[in-house]
């Protein structure tokens, strides 16, 4: 007897028709949001993150719209490698952002500190009405882009100089420093301003939640073009290197400077890592409790136990 | 001969079926969108055009009164107008409500839209973020309601999002589509996990926040086979069935209290942990530092204070060594200010020979 066919697994939580309401309702839209109410199908298909064939199933849809009474009807082909929607009678302004969108607008408005007056025009525009700005946040990220994304974001665009105030590691307070801001880092581990700090001359990573001041100078960038090392490079040409030790058992950390890693008879481990801050090191060395230890040089176990004795 | 059919029914295909459903309820848009007046109900379950008129009255209306719901569940809002003065016997009309459906145009001013479309990019760019379908309408959207209004819009995708477009577009995670659809439409939903340590599960979930945190992402969600908001890794969840009931996420939810610290992985009761840090830290600082845990505020003297739950008090000592360089510092309790000099004490013992 053959094999009943497997039931295709459900990738979905809408129909079928929910579907392509919604795909037909995003096409109108993106149609009517052009100047001559035309776009590329394969921009279509990507916007609508869906397939050629899907695409025809829309426009089929769309032109089987009509009112008997107004006489409107959607006109809607294919021209060569273009979508049309010719006509009025199909024009649709864009619709209000879902609540899950919604939810997200206000968590991007909210973690880039964009400006009160910034985030009122944007929130009564696209926002659901029922959204009100003083709901708890549903949606939440720990990714930290500073209180100067703003500020930061205009000097990339119109390529200012900047005065910012930094505390790098191992610092108590922060220090100006004059950059020509490069492009913005968003990694696993935190965001970045990549700059060309001016003074040294010399490409520099600083951490947005570091950055306590901005100021952008009247005066042009002069470093567009200057590329920043990865931090593994970085730390390779100019970070003091460290031979580390953890216990057998113990997590082995996956930071960017290691460069070596050699598993030892007794089960435990010897990495090689290079670190341009000390005190960052010792901080994670004293957190593993005595499961990880300094093995060379002697100076950094010696600047170790008596960064500990002072804490 | 054999050749030709299959050339013939390669060039003239079967034609697909049409799907009646999105088409009534794509017609019922359009003709509201284009009417000039409110339609009476009569005009519209009548109508066979739009997909009504079967005949069974009854049947029609309620095939309406489901259909506005679809449309509502797509953010398209039929209102039932009353004419002042009309009596409580006269039949109803029906019309968009325009303002809750239509992206407000004229608001959004052109650098609005670039530092939106930048700051959505840089949500974009987190690794591992569950936000990214969300992220991808609203961006277009932000775009969209500015050029309707302005014509022609300068904006230009980077070459970073053109590739991350890309890549997303063919690789967009089913799965979290499916999680969002679920959480903007308050609609329950089935689902199979596998926890981190391999046990399959089945549950009915309520989507209360989802959140992305350390290159991965989760949702808060009410779950039936526990009764309480738990915790899921997105990248656990192996199936999602269909929608269910719908519900609503109790007033004051604050999804932040489930971005997880090192602490909170253990089971047992919670200690109050207290920690401070100096008065230079700035409020970013102290933010990427607790996640906006707990509760920080600033002392008389200035320097912060940091009150936050916590289940495992070796873990916490552990997370406040971890900041030392930044200044933190444990307060309280003694169990807590103990297992911190326990582990310099074991540190400095280790590095002694």
């Amino acid at each position: 007897m053959p094999r009943k066919p497997r039931k295709q697994q459900r990738t979905t939580a809408l129909t079928l028709s929910d579907t392509r309401v919604d795909r037909a309702i995003r096409l109108l839209e993106l149609l009517s949001s052009t100047e001559d109410s035309l776009v590329a199908a394969n921009e279509a298909a990507r916007q609508l993150a869906c397939t050629d064939a899907q695409l025809d199933e829309a426009i089929e849809l769309i032109s089987a719209l009509a009112d008997r009474e107004s006489g409107a009807r959607a006109v809607i082909f294919r021209d060569h490698g273009d979508i049309v929607l010719a006509g009025d009678g199909a024009h649709l302004t864009p619709l209000r952002l879902s609540l899950g969108e919604g939810a997200v607008l206000a968590h991007v408005m909210g973690s880039l500190a964009l400006d009160a007056d910034v985030r009122d025009r944007l929130s009564r525009a696209l926002l659901p009405l029922t959204h009100t700005g003083d709901d708890a946040p549903l949606v939440a990220g720990s990714t930290s882009f500073g209180a100067h994304y703003p500020a930061l974001r205009r000097a990339l665009e119109d390529r200012r100089r900047c005065r910012i105030s930094y505390r790098s590691h191992g610092e108590t307070a922060p220090r100006e420093r004059v950059v020509d801001p490069l492009s913005i880092d968003v990694t696993g581990d935190g965001a970045y301003l990549l700059a060309q700090n001016v003074e040294k001359n010399a490409p520099r990573r600083y951490r947005l939640e570091r950055i306590s001041d901005v100021e952008v100078l009247d005066e042009p960038a002069r470093s567009a073009g200057h590329a920043v090392p990865a931090v593994a490079d970085s730390l390779r040409a100019s970070g003091t290197a460290i031979e580390l030790e953890i216990a057998p058992g113990k997590p082995v950390p996956a930071w960017s400077g290691i460069e070596q890693t050699r598993q030892q008879p007794d089960g435990s481990t010897r990495l090689t890592v290079r670190t341009s801050s000390l005190p960052w090191l010792y901080d994670h060395v004293l957190a593993a409790g005595g499961a990880m230890r300094i093995i060379a040089p002697a100076d950094a176990r010696e600047g170790l136990v008596s960064y500990a004795r002072n804490l | 001969m054999a050749d030709r059919h299959a050339a013939e029914a390669y060039d003239d295909p079967e034609p697909m079926p049409v799907d009646e459903t999105a088409q009534r309820l794509l017609n019922l848009l359009f003709v509201l969108n284009a009417a000039p007046r409110p339609l009476a109900t009569e005009e519209i379950v009548s109508d066979s055009d739009l997909g009504y008129g079967s005949g069974n009255r009854a049947s029609d209306l309620r095939k309406f009164r489901r259909d506005r719901e679809k449309l509502e569940e797509r953010g398209v809002y039929i209102a039932e107008v009353k004419t002042p003065g009309s009596s409580e016997t006269e039949q109803s009309a029906w019309a968009l409500d325009r303002a809750r459906t239509f992206a407000a145009g004229g608001l959004v001013r052109e650098e609005d839209a670039r530092l939106l479309v930048a700051a959505i990019d840089a949500h974009l760019a987190v690794p591992g973020s569950p936000f990214e379908p969300p992220l991808r309408a609203i961006r277009t959207k932000a775009l969209e309601s500015l050029e309707a209004v302005e014509g022609e819009l300068s904006v230009e995708d980077s070459e970073a999002e053109r590739d991350n477009t890309a890549r997303d577009a063919t690789a967009r995670d089913a799965i979290t589509d499916a999680l969002w659809t679920a959480f903007s439409l308050r609609r329950t939903i089935k689902m199979r996990y596998t926890d981190a340590a391999g046990k399959q599960s089945e549950r009915v979930i309520a989507v209360y926040g989802i959140f992305s945190h350390e290159s991965a992402g989760y949702i808060a969600a009410l779950d039936d086979a526990s009764g309480e908001v738990r915790t899921f890794r997105i990248d656990r969840i192996a199936r999602l069935g269909a929608l269910g009931r719908p519900y609503e996420i109790p007033d004051g939810f604050d999804t932040r209290a489930y971005l997880f610290l090192p602490f909170d992985l253990a089971d047992g009761p919670t200690a109050t942990a207290v920690f401070t840090l100096p008065a230079e830290r700035t409020e970013a600082e102290v933010q990427a530092i607790t996640y906006g845990r707990g509760r920080a505020q600033r002392e008389a003297d200035g320097s912060w204070s940091w009150t936050v739950e916590a289940r495992d008090v070796n873990a916490a000592a552990a997370f406040a060594l971890s900041h030392a360089h930044d200044g933190m510092r444990p307060q309280g309790p003694e169990s807590l200010v103990d297992a911190w000099r326990a582990h310099i004490e074991r540190t400095v013992a280790a590095h002694a020979s």
